[in-house]
C-alpha cells in the first residue's frame, strides 16, 4: 500500500483518503466529506491549476497546496 | 395566534434560499445578528391559525464554531431557541448533506429534516425510503421541491406537529470516546453558571478543541478546567490522532451504516456527465472567465452610462449619436426624469426657498440614490444568474491561478468583481473567503477598487477635460487603481506570509451547472435591491439633505443662497491648502475641497457638489470656472478614485474586521497612495502634456 499526495495522482483515478495533514484547511474537508477512509474521484488534474475531485455526487475544487497535504491510497488509475 | 419560531439551516447549495423564498413569497425582512453583518433573513407566514416566524440562517457546512457563519447559526439555535429547526439535505447528495442534520439533532431534539431537490431525485436515479430515514433519525422526513413547490403542506405539518412535541437531542454513540465524554459531561453537570447548552453536546465540542466552548468552559469553570485539560489530553494518547477528525469520521460511518444503508438506493446513471473538458481546461477557463467578466462590466456600463460606447463613437466623429444614447441611458433618463419634476415644481411654486429645498435638497436627494439603482438591479440580476446556474464558482476556479500570482485565491474574484459595482457589497461578500487572513487582506483592498460611483465622476471629469487626454481618463484611471490593487495585495501577502504561514488556495463545491431559474434571479435580485435601498438609500438620502442644508446655512446661522457664505464653504476654505501638490490652490480651491468632503460620503456626490457651489449648470464650465488645468485635472481624477473608502464602505469594513483599527489602516493607505499617485500624476502631465 503506497501513499502519495492528491496532487499527484492521474487524470481519472480513484483514490481513498489516508491521512491529512496540516490545519487549517482540515476541518472544511472535513465538512465537504474528504476524510480519512473517504473515495475520491480525481476528475480533473493538469499537473497545475486547481484539481477537480468527486466525491459522492459532488465535485469540489481544491487548490493544488491543499491537495499536496492529503495523502491517497491509489485504488484504481 | 401562536408565534411558532422556526429556524431553516442548511449546508450551501442544498437549495434553502429557494425554499425560503417560495415560503417568504419575497416578504423577508433582512435583520443583523447582533454584533455582526451576518444576515439572517425573516418571514413570517400563517398556517392553520399559527403564526410561523421563518428564520433563514447562513449556509454551512457545520457547526464546527470555524466561521462566522457557524457561529451565528450556532448560538441561534442555542440562545435563540427556535421552536423547530427545519434541516435541509439535498436528495442528490444525502450523505454529506445529512452531517449537517446530525450536528443540530445533537443541540436539539426539535428538527424537521426536508429533502430537497426532489423534482430531480428520480431522473438522476436517486431513490429514498423516507418512512426507514424517519424512523432512524427520530424526525420527521419531509420530500420537498422548491421549484415545483411540492412539499411545502406537509413540511408545514411536520413543523406544527414537533412545536408541540418534547424532543431529546439525538445520542450517537462515538465509540472509545465515550468514557471521556462521560467524565467530562459530569463534571460541567455539576458546574453552575454554565449557558444551559446541552451538557453532552458541550462535552464532546470541548474534546474536539472547539475554541468557543473552550472559552465558555475555562470562564466558568476556572476550578476544574485543569481537570478537563488532564481529561482531554489523555483522551489524545488513547484515541491516537485528532478529536475533531475521529468525530467526524464517526459521524460519516453512522449515516452510511445506520441511517442511508437500505434507505437510499442508487440506481447506476452514471458516465453521462462527460462534462466537457474545455469547461476544466484552466487556462481557457481562466481566459473565458476574464473575457467574461470583462464584457459582462462593460455591458453594465454602457446600459448605465453610455461610456465606452459614446467615448468611442466621439471618436469617430459621431458625437450626436453618442450623445442621444447617452440621453436614452439609465443615469440620462433618471436625469430627465427629475428635469421635469422640477420644472413642474418651479411652475407651481415660483422661485421661492420652499421649492429650491424640494427640488435640490429632496429630489436631488432622491435623484441620488436613483441613479444608483437601476445599476445595483443589473448588477445583481447578473449576479443572481451567476450564482444560481453555477457560473460563479467557476470562475473562481478560472481565475484562481491569475489571482495566485497577486497573492489572493480564486474565491476573491467574487469580492473583486462586486466592487466593480459598490464597494460595500464587495466587502460584504468576502465571507466566503475561507482563509481568515486572505479575507482581512481583502477587505482592506477592495476599496482601492473603482466603483460605479467613481466611474460616474471620473466620466464628468473626462467631459470637462475632453480632447485626447478626456478619453483616455477613465481607462488610465482604472488601470492605475487595478496597479495598485495587485500590488498592495502582492505586498499585503507577502508581509503576511513573513509573519505566519499564510496560503492563498482554493477549495469550493462545484455546483451543477444549469439554466438559472428566472424566479430565483429575480428574488436574488430584489432581496439584495432592497437591502441597498434600506442602508445605502437612507445614507445617501439623508446625507444629501444633510449637505444641501449645510451650503445653504451662513455661518451666522441664518438662511442663504449664496453657497460662498455657507458653513460648509468657510470649513472647505481651512482645508483647501491639503489640495496644492495636485495643482489646485487660489480662490476658488475650496470648492474642490468641499467636493471631496462631500465625496467622502458617496463619492457620486462630487460632482453634484462641484456644479451647485460654481452654480455652473455643465461640467465644462463648472471645470473652467474652477480655473483647472488638464494635469490638475487628471491629478484630481487619480485623486478622487483612490483617496479614500465612502463612508457605506468604511462601515461595512468595521462590521466585518470588527476592529477599527482596521478601517483606519485603509483610510491612511488610501489617502497616502491617493496623494502620492496624484501629486506624482501632476508632476508628469506638466511635463509632457
Ligand atoms: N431541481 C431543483 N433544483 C433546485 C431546487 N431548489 C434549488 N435548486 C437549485 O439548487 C441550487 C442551489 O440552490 P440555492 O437555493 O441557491 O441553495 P442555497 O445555497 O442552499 O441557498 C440552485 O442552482 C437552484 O436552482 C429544487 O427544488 N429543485
Amino acid at each position: 500500500m503506497e501513499a502519495v499526495s492528491l496532487d499527484s495522482v492521474r487524470e481519472g483515478a480513484r483514490v481513498t483518503v489516508l491521512q491529512i495533514n496540516g490545519d487549517g484547511w482540515v476541518r472544511r474537508l472535513y465538512q465537504m466529506g474528504v476524510l480519512p477512509g473517504s473515495k475520491l474521484e480525481v476528475v480533473f488534474n493538469r499537473g497545475f491549476g486547481p484539481l477537480i475531485v468527486r466525491v459522492g455526487d459532488t465535485e469540489i475544487s481544491i487548490g493544488r497546496g491543499i491537495a499536496r497535504k492529503i495523502l491517497v491510497r491509489v485504488d484504481e488509475s | 395566534m401562536k408565534k411558532i419560531t422556526v429556524a431553516l439551516v442548511g449546508q450551501p447549495n442544498v437549495g434553502k434560499s429557494t425554499l425560503f423564498n417560495i415560503i417568504a413569497r419575497g416578504n423577508a425582512i433582512v435583520s443583523n445578528w447582533p454584533g455582526t453583518t451576518v444576515e439572517i433573513n425573516k418571514s413570517t407566514v400563517v398556517h392553520n391559525e399559527y403564526e410561523l416566524e421563518f428564520f433563514d440562517l447562513p449556509g454551512i457546512y457545520g457547526l464546527t464554531g470555524v466561521t462566522l457563519e457557524e457561529r451565528v447559526a450556532r448560538s441561534f439555535l442555542l440562545e435563540a431557541r427556535p421552536d423547530v429547526a427545519v434541516v435541509l439535505v439535498d436528495s442528490l447528495n444525502l450523505e454529506r448533506t445529512l452531517i449537517l442534520a446530525l450536528e443540530v439533532l445533537e443541540i436539539t431534539g426539535k428538527v424537521v429534516i426536508a429533502v430537497t431537490k426532489t423534482d430531480v431525485a428520480h431522473s438522476k436515479g436517486v431513490h429514498i425510503n423516507y418512512e426507514l430515514l424517519e424512523k432512524r433519525l427520530g424526525a420527521p422526513v419531509v420530500p420537498v421541491s422548491a421549484i415545483k413547490k411540492i412539499g411545502l403542506d406537509r413540511l408545514f405539518e411536520a413543523i406544527l406537529r414537533i412545536s408541540n412535541e418534547d424532543r431529546r437531542p439525538l445520542t450517537i454513540s462515538y465509540g472509545e470516546l465515550e468514557p471521556f465524554i462521560s467524565s467530562v459531561e459530569q463534571i460541567i453537570r455539576e458546574a453552575r453558571n454554565l449557558p444551559s447548552y446541552p451538557a453532552r453536546w458541550l462535552a464532546i465540542k470541548y474534546l474536539e478543541g472547539d475554541p468557543e466552548v473552550e472559552e465558555i468552559l475555562s470562564k466558568s469553570l476556572a476550578d476544574r478546567y485543569k481537570e478537563l485539560e488532564e481529561i482531554r489530553g489523555e483522551c489524545k494518547r488513547r484515541i491516537g490522532e485528532d478529536i475533531a477528525v475521529f468525530v467526524s469520521k464517526k459521524k460519516i460511518s453512522y449515516i452510511q451504516e445506520s441511517i442511508v444503508k437500505g434507505a437510499v438506493v442508487r440506481a447506476v446513471v452514471e458516465e453521462k456527465r462527460k462534462t466537457s473538458s474545455v469547461l476544466y481546461n484552466p487556462v481557457a477557463v481562466a481566459t473565458l472567465s476574464v473575457l467574461f467578466i470583462f464584457a459582462l462590466f462593460i455591458g453594465v456600463f454602457i446600459v448605465n452610462t453610455g461610456y465606452p460606447l459614446t467615448a468611442i463613437l466621439v471618436r469617430a466623429g459621431q458625437s450626436e449619436l453618442a450623445s442621444k444614447i447617452e440621453e436614452y441611458t439609465l443615469s440620462g433618463l433618471v436625469e430627465k426624469l427629475f428635469d421635469y419634476i422640477s420644472s413642474i415644481v418651479y411652475g407651481r411654486l415660483g422661485e421661492t426657498t420652499l421649492a429650491l429645498f424640494i427640488t435640490e435638497g429632496l429630489l436631488g436627494g432622491v435623484a441620488a440614490v436613483l441613479v444608483f439603482l437601476p445599476l445595483i438591479v443589473i448588477v445583481m440580476a447578473v449576479l443572481g444568474a451567476l450564482e444560481d446556474s453555477g457560473i460563479l464558482p467557476r470562475l473562481a476556479i478560472g481565475t484562481h491561478a491569475i489571482l495566485q500570482k497577486i497573492g489572493l485565491s480564486g474565491h476573491a474574484i467574487l469580492p473583486v468583481t462586486l466592487s466593480l459595482g459598490c464597494n460595500v457589497p464587495g466587502v460584504l461578500s468576502t465571507r466566503a473567503v475561507p482563509s481568515a487572513g486572505e479575507r482581512l487582506r481583502l477587505i482592506m483592498l477592495t476599496p482601492f477598487i473603482p466603483c460605479q460611483a467613481r466611474l460616474v465622476v471620473l466620466l464628468a471629469l473626462a467631459t470637462g477635460i475632453g480632447g485626447i487626454a478626456g478619453s483616455v481618463l477613465v481607462p488610465f484611471v482604472y488601470l492605475v487603481s487595478f496597479a495598485v490593487f495587485a500590488t498592495l495585495s502582492y505586498a499585503s501577502y507577502k508581509l503576511a506570509s513573513k509573519k505566519r504561514r499564510e496560503e492563498v488556495e482554493l477549495l469550493l463545491e462545484i455546483p451543477p451547472l444549469h439554466r438559472p431559474y428566472a424566479r430565483v434571479v429575480w428574488w436574488f435580485t430584489w432581496h439584495n435591491v432592497k437591502h441597498f435601498l434600506a442602508k445605502a438609500g437612507t445614507i445617501i438620502f439623508a446625507v444629501s439633505i444633510i449637505s444641501w442644508g449645510l451650503q445653504h446655512v451662513s455661518t451666522n446661522l441664518s438662511f442663504t443662497s449664496d453657497i460662498n457664505n455657507s458653513i460648509i464653504a468657510s470649513g472647505s476654505q481651512k482645508l483647501s491648502f491639503l489640495l496644492k501638490p495636485l495643482g489646485i490652490s487660489g480662490e476658488s480651491s475650496w470648492i474642490t475641497a468641499y467636493a471631496l468632503i462631500t465625496g467622502f460620503l458617496a463619492k457620486e456626490l462630487v460632482i453634484s457638489a462641484l456644479m451647485t457651489a460654481t452654480g455652473a449648470s455643465s461640467i465644462q464650465e463648472a471645470v473652467s470656472s474652477l480655473g483647472l488645468t488638464v494635469p490638475s485635472l487628471i491629478a484630481l481624477a487619480l485623486f478622487i478614485a483612490l483617496y479614500v473608502p465612502c463612508l457605506p464602505t468604511l462601515a461595512a469594513i468595521y462590521m466585518e474586521s470588527r476592529k477599527a483599527r482596521y478601517a483606519i489602516i485603509t483610510i491612511v493607505l488610501m489617502i497616502a497612495t491617493a496623494y502620492v499617485l496624484g501629486a506624482l500624476a501632476y508632476l508628469l502631465a506638466n511635463i509632457f502634456l
